[in-house]
């Protein structure tokens, strides 16, 4: 870890000052010295920062950060001067202002959940990004991020990675609350617990349901708290990607030429073998003896069939990772395709190939004609008259819809075929009952846990049937600044907020998240080792260092403690 | 005895009252900050992307062409496809009203039959200590609010004592061979006991009250004197002549009730996880799914506006003396 403190680095025009002798007991005068706040009399109106208003989910859908962003706001307030309102409010409204930069402050968790860097370095902060809603737009780093894309020598991207993660250090557009640690609860008297393998999504992941080893009757049915698949199990839905979305069932029921493997190395799935011929020609051999659920064989006809079918429609999930990365893809045999990509892009096995569903040719064209949607076949609709026929591990059981989703297991899957029979995902509205369900043995495990995670391990310990697996997922928790609308606009402030943020997270991670979380400092998870930059530069000293940044930065606080702009600027 | 006329302005009002709920709930919910882009947005799409999904549900037009093609589709009674779910607003409600009428139905239906019984019981025996300590009873229950009484119910029966599932509304390994199978199983009623009983307790409370405070102005009747100088049995007395009487407004007040029964009962569809319209009605609101929440809302209105319709209609077979729209 690369701390700055009060001695420090330069960054861009604003120096970030080192300790000064001059300290100012009395709270006047023009002290710089740490933590000493430069107070001065007669600071015009026009100079005094106005509210900040920090946009946060609801404390009833999810406590610890609604108080962790209330502890934040606070302590600008109480300590810095700056009047920071904590705004809680649904998530779609929190989406959507986020969306129409309505925010000084925002804060949620976010993971690309895809084991690559690029929807972050790129997506998130590159000028062009299309998450990138808070103004960042830096020349140097754009370089970095465009060229990473295009990089497809892994040593050579990483670096460039690594130094984007430097300057996003430096400019602190994002500023992280922790890494979250999730605990996931299973029977482990139903499971053998040597059987289970955990990666950043935690139990629900293909490797540990095909790899489950039942040891009794109840554990040949793993039923879940999964909640209902409704939105998605249309593989081509607006919701199909993505990771805050449930998009388990499409991952189990369909194959995929590559996945992540639990380390969160892009492996061959359905793929045997794969060359880059050239930078922009992609051939992949696909694993023999495959069959679709119904019984047909899975051949490179099916793949070229969705890739072209995505290419045609266009359907929105799959516009940035498919139409604008493919040029065209052909058959090279019986097993063999050959994907000509528009550019070099370097996550395309990761983001494109590991992202698309194999789909039967023969079920889709069907099903397309007869209900019309050759415009739009991410409208088909899913039900138990027309269920996805797909060639994962798991197939469509039955659906009564918001209640109950049943996936046997396909034993005849070609080299993932699952030991257990079934999972069926059996949501439950409160998380008492959840947690009931787990200790009265309804519920094998826990695809996901929203509830206190000390009051599950503490459940665990209690119960001998239960036991619990914890990981750091790909995310983090995190504060995003609006760059556009002032203090934010100032490096100097965005890097006393850094402050200000490293200085109350032990509080958060010990005190509101139970321990459930490590100390973060860049918006790459170390869970994605090769990637996660350690030396990322971040700004301590808490309080302190914030003072100090803001004192050498030319911001003052009026005799009523209020903090206000440097001489010659004025803002909100 | 219904007058024509009268019948057809009742029936056009009811029909200008179904179209000006449904211009409120259109303008409402786009009123509503957050937007339906905000829950369907995968969070890699593009801004072509967002537009082309925009434009695909209509949302580009302006607000006064969406509200005319809303109105002409409703008018053919296409309620839209879902933003969020990708179907047809008819399927999801549908399937969501089902479930909740299951559940509410059955509640009401006990509730108002017990009601009407114990009503009438109490207010036979008026100043009785027996009378007082129920009625001391059935207002604790009433007051007592449901979703609490629904989490001890569920603490009690499912968490303590397994007895009852913990919540849901079929077992994991339930098989039907169709529809009508699915809500006459043993299975579903199973699961249907809990959060019945705990709706009964609440809504046994309006019909038995209703009930009794009329019982004791219906007893104060000449007729009544009568039939006691005629030598009738108390039990025929109090029910054949009595309560039939006295029921009335306990009538209105079931018909309003399965009119509002359509939205469920939210907490307790929450506390019990059962699948129904009125968490529906919620989590579409939240997502600005407006095709959804428009119906599902649509739906309660037209029925409580029916209901209270026909609740009228039904006065005037129950007690003759009552002439609609005068004569």
């Amino acid at each position: 870890m690369r701390k700055m403190g009060a001695a420090g680095a330069a960054v861009g025009s604003v120096s970030i000052a080192g300790c000064s002798d001059q300290t100012n007991p009395d709270g006047g005068g023009e002290g710089t010295g740490t933590g000493s706040k430069n107070v001065e009399s007669d600071l015009p109106e026009e100079r005094k920062i106005g509210e900040k208003v920090h946009v946060s989910n609801t404390e009833r859908y999810y406590a610890a950060r609604y108080q962790a962003n209330a502890l934040v706001d606070k302590t600008f307030r109480d300590e810095l001067g700056v009047p920071v309102q904590t705004k809680p409010v649904e998530i779609t409204v929190l989406v959507s202002r986020e969306q129409e930069g309505d925010f000084h402050l925002v804060t949620y968790n976010w993971t690309a959940s895809n084991g690559d860097p690029d929807g972050i370095i790129y997506d998130r902060f590159h000028k062009n990004g299309s998450l990138n809603y808070y103004g960042f737009n830096n020349q140097r780093y754009n370089e970095l991020a465009a060229g990473q894309r295009r990089e497809t020598d892994e040593d050579a991207r990483q670096e460039m990675v690594h130094e984007a993660q430097k300057i996003l250090g430096e400019q602190r557009p994002e500023n992280q609350y922790l890494y979250n640690v999730t605990p996931y609860a299973f029977n482990s008297d139903a499971i053998d617990p040597d059987s289970i393998v955990v990666n950043d999504k935690g139990l629900r992941n293909i490797w540990n349901y095909t790899q489950m080893e039942p040891t009794n009757e109840n554990g040949r049915v793993v039923v879940t708290n999964n909640w209902d698949p409704s939105d998605q199990l249309n593989p081509l839905h607006l919701n199909a990607i993505g990771p805050s979305r449930n998009w388990t069932p499409t991952r189990f029921m369909h194959d995929f030429l590559f996945r992540p493997d639990p380390d969160l190395q892009m492996t061959p799935w359905a793929a045997k073998e794969y060359e880059y011929t050239d930078g922009t020609t992609l051939d992949v051999t696909m694993k023999e003896g495959m069959t679709f659920h119904d019984g047909e064989s899975v051949t490179a006809d099916d793949v070229v069939y969705t890739f072209n079918l995505i290419m045609e429609t266009e359907p929105p999930a799959y516009i940035n990772n498919v139409v604008q990365t493919t040029e065209s893809v052909e058959k090279t045999g019986e097993l063999g395709v050959r994907f000509n990509l528009t550019e070099a892009y370097a996550p395309y096995i990761a983001l494109t190939l590991g992202m698309v569903p194999i789909l039967p040719e023969h079920v889709w064209e069907q099903r397309i004609s007869e209900t019309g949607n050759e415009e739009a076949p991410w409208k088909v609709p899913v039900n138990d008259d027309m269920p996805i026929v797909g060639s994962g591990p798991f197939e469509y059981g039955t659906w009564d819809q918001a209640s109950r989703f049943r996936m046997p297991a396909f034993k005849e899957h070609a080299f993932a075929a699952p030991n257990i029979d079934a999972r069926v995902q059996n949501p439950l509205s409160t998380r008492d009952a959840e947690m009931e369900a787990m200790i009265q043995g309804d519920y094998i495990l826990l695809d996901y846990w929203f509830g206190s995670p000390r009051q599950l391990s503490n459940t665990v310990d209690e119960q001998d049937h239960l036991s619990m697996v914890q990981n750091s997922g790909q995310g983090r928790q995190a504060t995003w600044v609006n760059m556009e609308r002032p203090p934010f606009d100032d490096v100097a402030f965005r890097q006393a907020t850094n402050a200000l943020i490293t200085g109350v997270q032990p509080t958060i991670i010990e005190e509101l998240y139970d321990g459930f979380g490590n100390e973060a400092i860049s918006p790459i998870n170390p869970t994605l080792k090769f990637w996660h930059n350690p030396d990322t530069p971040y700004f301590e000293n808490g309080v302190e260092g914030a003072i100090t940044i803001l004192n050498d930065a030319g911001y003052a606080w009026n005799e009523d403690g209020e903090l206000h702009y440097p001489e010659g600027k004025t803002g909100e | 005895m219904v007058n024509k006329r009268y019948l057809a302005r009742r029936f056009l009002l009811m029909v200008i009252s179904i179209f000006t709920v449904a211009t409120i709930l259109f303008f409402l919910f786009r009123m509503v900050p957050g937007g339906p882009m905000s829950a369907i947005m995968s969070p890699r799409m593009t801004e072509a992307a967002r537009q082309r999904v925009i434009e695909n549900f209509g949302l580009n037009e302006p607000l006064w062409k969406q509200y005319l093609l809303y109105m002409w589709q409703l008018l053919h009674l296409n309620l839209g496809q879902s933003f969020y779910y990708g179907q047809t607003v008819k399927t999801l409600i549908l399937d969501r009203f089902y479930n909740t009428m299951a559940l509410m139905l059955t509640a009401f239906l006990i509730s108002y039959t017990v009601g009407i019984y114990l009503g009438a019981q109490l207010g036979w025996i008026r100043g009785t200590s027996k009378e007082r300590a129920g009625m001391l009873v059935v207002l604790l229950v009433r007051s007592t609010p449901v979703f609490w009484t629904g989490m001890i119910v569920l603490y009690v029966f499912a968490f303590k004592l397994n007895l009852f599932p913990l919540g849901g509304m079929r077992g994991v390994g339930a098989q039907y061979s169709g529809p009508v199978s699915k809500f006459l199983s043993v299975d579903f009623l199973y699961h249907l006991v809990l959060p019945v009983f705990t709706l009964c307790t609440y809504y046994t409370g309006l019909p038995l009250l209703l009930m009794r405070n009329n019982l004791l102005e219906v007893l104060s009747e000449d007729y009544i004197d009568t039939a006691r100088a005629k030598g009738l049995t108390n039990r025929r007395i109090l029910f054949r002549h009595a309560a039939r009487n006295a029921v009335l407004p306990v009538v209105t007040a079931f018909a309003i009730a399965i009119g509002f029964a359509v939205g469920g009962q939210v907490l307790i569809e929450t506390v019990f996880s059962w699948p129904g319209l009125g968490r529906e009605m919620v989590k579409a609101s939240l997502r600005s799914d407006y095709p959804v929440a428009q119906g599902a809302f649509l739906l309660l209105s037209t029925i409580v506006i029916s209901m209270n319709f026909f609740a009228d209609l039904a006065y005037t077979y129950l007690d003759p003396r009552v002439r609609l729209g005068g004569t």
